[in-house]
Formats: C-alpha cells, structure tokens, sequence
C-alpha cells in the first residue's frame, strides 16, 4: 500500500481532506473567469489598438479590416492575398448599397499613419462613410 | 448458559460485521471528488483560455456630414488641412513650421467660426497612435466637422 494513504489512515484524514484548500483556489479561479472574462471570437493577429478616451462602443459587425505590426491585413478573419482594392471591386460590386455599411478598422497603434492609406483610399473610392477605428480605453 | 452467552456473543458480532460493512459501503458509494475537481479543472482551462479582458471602444474616423461635403464641395470656404507628423506635431497645409499649442487653438475657433471644415492628413514619421491622439485633441477643442484624409505624399502619387 502507498506509505502516504497509510500514514494518512492512522493518523485519521484522508487524502481528500488535503484537496480542499486546492479545490477553494480553483473554484474561485473559475468564478473569475466566469464573471470578470467575456467570451468573444478572437482576433485573427495580434495587435495593439491605439489609447483614446473614446466612450463610443465597438458595435458587432460581418464587416471588419485588422492590420497587423507587420503590415500584413486579415478581412473578417481571412487573410488578404490580393490588393485592397481589388478585393473590394470584387466583393462590393453585388452590393447595391454601401452607404449604410459599418466597417471596422483594428489598426496596430505602432504602425506609421501613411500605412492606412493603404485602406482609407480604396474604402473611401468604394462609397463607404461609415468607418469606425477600433481603440482601447486609455488607463 | 455458556452455551447461550455463546451464541449471544456470535449474533453480536454478526451484528458488528453488518455494520462494518454497510459503514464500508456507504463510505465508498458517496460522490467521489476527484471527478468533481477534473470538470472544475476542465471548465477553469476552458474559461482561461476562450476569455479575454480587453475592452475596446471605437472612434469614428470619417464624419459623415463632413465626408459628405468633402465629396461635393458645396462651400465656399476651403477646408483647413493639418498635417500630423512624429509626436503630435501639428502643421498647416505644406507649410514646414509647426502650429504652438496657441496657434493651433486660435486657428481652430477661426476655422470653427468660419464653418471649415478640418481636414487631417498623416505626415511622414506619424504613427496611428499620433493621428488618433490629434483627432481627439481636435474634437475636445471643439471642432466637429472633422474628416481624415490620405497623406500629402500618396495624394501626389494619385496625382503622378
């Protein structure tokens, strides 16, 4: 028989009895996540947004533009293989109206301005307006 | 009587091993906590790793009335563009020299007054964190018609 279940029987608790204070931890654990944690579809690269004091809410939208540090642009959560322009000529020519269209932007904080051109041009030749840039709270 | 001490001495203890054994059972058929703590385990990895912290809020880059005029320029009154370069620096037009915090504050409640509309364009070495604290600033100085357009240098590119 293992020493430690032995020496545990004579001395009258049991291994259990030890699992409890790792059992409160982990409950707790789990109770923060569950309360303090929102479940949400990740973002398909990392970035960091940029600081505003913005108090305006980011509204759910199919319509989403992420560019990453390195330059490189996921829409919806798919990779972009093809020029930004191109992409849109393709996907907006069987769309009658865009003028009611919410897209989102999640641009890396650290990346130089002029790279947004890259989106802002091409967005804005298509007929979009409504064009809301994803930020963080600033601390 | 021996004999009858006997056998009340063998009923006891028959009556000992009933209740050993039923102790022994009750003791083993009770809800075991180790399955317990492998589903708590399960369900505290499940929330770890599917749940974020991150808040995000949004910031409205194109103002709607102002793209509108931006488009078909309906006014007579130029728009008043603003170059943004590295660390907020702020500057009008092409011009190289950059607007002072007083400047800046008496340029804009001209341009409010006037009904300009501001114009902010990225300059060379401005990162989007610059641009995004530009625009912020702009609108807590009270300038509402507020439009971001392409930088200088891709403007002239289209244009080449």
């Amino acid at each position: 028989m293992n020493p430690l279940i032995e020496t545990s029987r004579r001395s009258g608790f049991s291994i259990d009895d030890g699992m409890i204070p790792l059992i409160n931890i982990v409950f707790l654990m789990l109770i923060f996540f569950m309360v303090a944690g929102k479940i949400s579809q990740q973002d398909a690269a990392v970035f960091d947004a940029p600081v505003s004091g913005s108090q305006a809410p980011l509204v759910e939208t199919d319509r989403e533009i992420l560019m990453a540090a390195s330059g490189e642009v996921w829409i919806n959560g798919e990779p972009l293989m093809v020029g930004f322009s191109d992409w849109l000529q393709a996907n907006m020519a069987d769309q009658e109206s865009v003028d009611d269209q919410l897209w989102i932007l999640k641009v890396d904080a650290g990346i130089e301005a002029q790279e947004l051109d890259r989106l802002l041009v091409p967005l804005r030749e298509s007929g979009i307006r409504r064009l809301s840039l994803t930020v963080r709270r600033s601390e | 009587m021996c004999a009858r001490s006997n056998k009340a001495k063998r009923q006891y203890a028959g009556r000992d091993v009933v209740q050993s054994a039923l102790f022994q059972r009750r003791r083993t058929s009770g809800i075991g906590i180790t399955p317990l703590i492998d589903v708590v385990f399960i369900l505290l990895l499940f929330f770890m790793l599917t749940s974020t912290f991150s808040h995000y809020q949004t910031l409205d880059l194109v103002n709607a009335s102002a793209a509108d005029s931006a488009i078909q320029p309906v006014e007579q009154v130029p728009p008043l563009l603003l170059v943004v370069s590295a660390s907020m620096a702020i500057s009008v037009g092409d011009s190289e020299s950059k607007l002072t915090e007083g400047e800046l504050q008496r340029l804009l409640s001209d341009s409010i007054v006037d009904g300009q509309i501001v114009l902010v364009s990225a300059g060379s070495g401005a990162s989007v964190q610059d641009l995004v604290s530009v625009v912020e600033k702009l609108k807590s100085l009270g300038v509402e018609r507020l439009d971001i357009v392409p930088s200088v240098q891709t403007r002239r590119e289209e244009q080449s």
